[in-house]
């Protein structure tokens, strides 16, 4: 059944996915001509340099509002399935309420992991349109080569754990984020009966930026301890320390994740009232 | 409606280009020899001084000629408010780098009058505070002759050392402060060849000659401007044992005692609940775990280490 549910979900989302990730690729590619112009002739005139900086600039921003526009769908799509009117028809389906959740949190982790996907894509084919000449030289190539190289030759084996680690991370943090906003809707439209929308995006936002502030906080002081301890770790035992760092990152982020999922879908098993 | 937000974004987007064209300033023009730059009425003649620099320069790129530019790809000019120095960067074709410098010629007499004043003062400067600097004999740097290897260099943090004078915004650096291991060398441009003006990173080098600063006024001068530097600059967190404290109970917060919080409260439901729940609060207690069994091993590699 979490499958059914699942590509139901990600057929409402893709369905407008498509025209906003073809948008940020033309923005892309926009954004690598203008670079290209800005890189080929430094002695163009003041203004056409200010548009194309200008355009450079809105290609940027279009990548970030692809991220937020897919923010907002998966918002909308979770609050309206959960708590206008369709509510009623959702939790009188044949199907847990564990199945509804876990089928929102996939679809908001795949939704937004494709975007960022996208997003990368986008900036490397603007740098790439933007210097292409260098892109396709054999300097580039070798530029390459000498870097994996010399990466591979300083860490070793310890490289594909690290990628294995930060792709685990990345789709760690991307849940976290789902259900950071999942709980934060959950909790509005349990304590609210009128205007659920507006205090869903009130305590989203709230809490959002007291837990923004707080890691930035928390950032501030750690970081330097982390500085300090690992400091005199010689080159054999940085690399091991490394990877459980990364490790204890990801055990961190996903102890809060598995909070926050109990959390919604306690008070969705429990506490919804859709009267 | 539309048409009307149309016209007056094209308007808006036209008369912004207009004042960029109006207010465009004269064009640099370089000489085909490269000798002479002229702006504006005022022609510059190159001098050879490696040692002079524009410390907060302004940047312009100057028009070339048809032939220049089969020569050359771009020309970078950095020059002083006063407009008394210009530097220029010469990108060519075939990847070449070239750098020059000029002199206004009616300045070129005070100029020269200004470099034979140079009394042998000069400013170790630390950047910052502002005006965090320590004034010494130029000879009081050069102490036992050393050098230093790319090891060494790579864990150098470097000050500029420059004329206490400064004479229309250009500036005579003569080399820089290093300080590897808490002692200080200093790094003699003229005498490593070092250009001032192409800038100075010691991780660009192999190994480089320097002079150990034996002088102990000068350095308890510069270890004062250091340390003054150092809270400067980091704040709170480096100099004050308060601060290292604090910074390692955020740590111990953050990593210990939260999860081992959570911990406790997961184990607790954990028992409590039933079905899927226990599930999930069992997944939670297992993440919890995971992490202070892998946070305590860090910290013990870590108390080993230091």
């Amino acid at each position: 059944m979490l499958r059914k549910l699942l590509k139901y979900d990600l057929n409402a989302v893709f369905r407008l996915w498509w025209a906003a990730a073809a948008v940020s690729v033309i923005m892309a590619v926009v954004g690598g001509f203008a670079n290209a112009i800005l890189n080929a002739d430094r002695d163009l005139p003041m203004a056409v340099r200010t548009i194309a900086s200008m355009v450079q600039f809105l290609a940027l921003f279009s990548f970030i509002a692809f991220f937020l526009v897919m923010l907002v769908m998966i918002f909308v799509r979770y609050y309206r399935n959960f708590f206008t009117d369709e509510g009623y028809l959702t939790f009188t389906l044949p199907v847990s309420r564990k199945a509804l959740l876990n089928s929102k949190a996939l679809m908001g982790v795949i939704a937004l992991g494709a975007t960022a996907g996208v997003c990368s894509a986008d900036l490397a084919l603007m740098a790439f349109i933007g210097d292409r000449d260098y892109y396709l030289s054999e300097k580039f190539r070798n530029d390459a080569a000498r870097f994996f190289k010399e990466m591979f030759e300083s860490i070793g084996g310890y490289s594909f754990l690290y990628a294995l680690e930060i792709a685990v991370l990345g789709a760690a943090v991307l849940l976290f984020t789902v259900l950071f906003l999942y709980t934060c809707v959950t909790f509005a439209s349990m304590i609210v009966k009128k205007g659920k929308l507006i205090a869903a995006i009130g305590i989203y936002y709230g809490a959002n930026s007291l837990f923004s502030f707080i890691i930035q906080m928390m950032v501030l002081f750690v970081v330097p301890s982390i500085m300090v301890w690992t400091n005199g770790l010689s080159d054999q035992m940085s690399c091991p320390v490394a990877a459980l760092m990364l490790l204890l990152l990801i055990c961190y982020v996903g102890m809060f994740c598995g909070i926050l999922y109990t959390l919604t879908y306690r008070m969705l098993d429990r506490k919804l009232n859709l009267s | 409606m539309k048409k009307r937000i149309c016209i007056v974004i094209v308007l808006v987007i036209l008369s912004v280009c207009l004042c960029m064209s109006v207010s465009a300033e004269a064009p640099f023009t370089i000489s085909e020899d490269y000798k002479t730059l002229s702006v504006e009425g005022a022609v510059y003649t190159r001098v050879d001084a490696t040692m002079l620099s524009v410390e907060y320069p302004y940047m312009d790129i100057p028009e070339l000629t048809e032939e220049q530019m089969q020569e050359l790809k771009c020309v970078y000019l950095n020059y002083s408010e006063e407009m008394v120095l210009m530097q220029a960067e010469f990108e060519f074709n075939d990847g070449a780098i070239f750098t020059a410098t000029y002199i206004r010629d009616d300045y070129r007499e005070k100029f020269e009058g200004f470099l034979s004043s140079f009394s042998g003062k000069v400013e170790i400067d630390f950047g910052w505070p502002e005006d965090n600097t320590v004034i010494a004999d130029a000879a009081d740097l050069k102490g036992s002759p050393v050098t230093l290897s790319e090891d060494e260099l790579s864990l150098s943090d470097w000050f500029q050392v420059h004329a206490v004078s400064e004479w229309n915004g250009v500036t005579i650096f003569t080399g820089s402060v290093l300080l590897i291991d808490d002692s200080y060398y200093y790094v003699a441009f003229k005498e490593c060849g070092i250009s001032a003006s192409d800038g100075f990173f010691p991780y660009e080098y192999m190994e480089l000659n320097a002079y150990e600063i034996t002088d102990e006024a000068v350095l308890a001068d510069l270890n004062d401007a250091h340390d003054l530097y150092i809270d400067s600059e980091y704040g709170i967190f480096y100099n004050d044992d308060f601060a290292e404290d604090l910074s390692s109970i955020c740590l111990i917060l953050l990593f210990a005692v939260i999860p081992a919080a959570v911990l406790v409260v997961a184990v607790f439901f954990t028992i409590r609940s039933k079905g899927y729940y226990r599930l999930i609060w069992g997944v939670v207690t297992g993440l919890a775990g995971g992490e202070l069994v892998i946070f305590t091993i860090l910290a013990e590699i870590l108390r080993r280490v230091n």
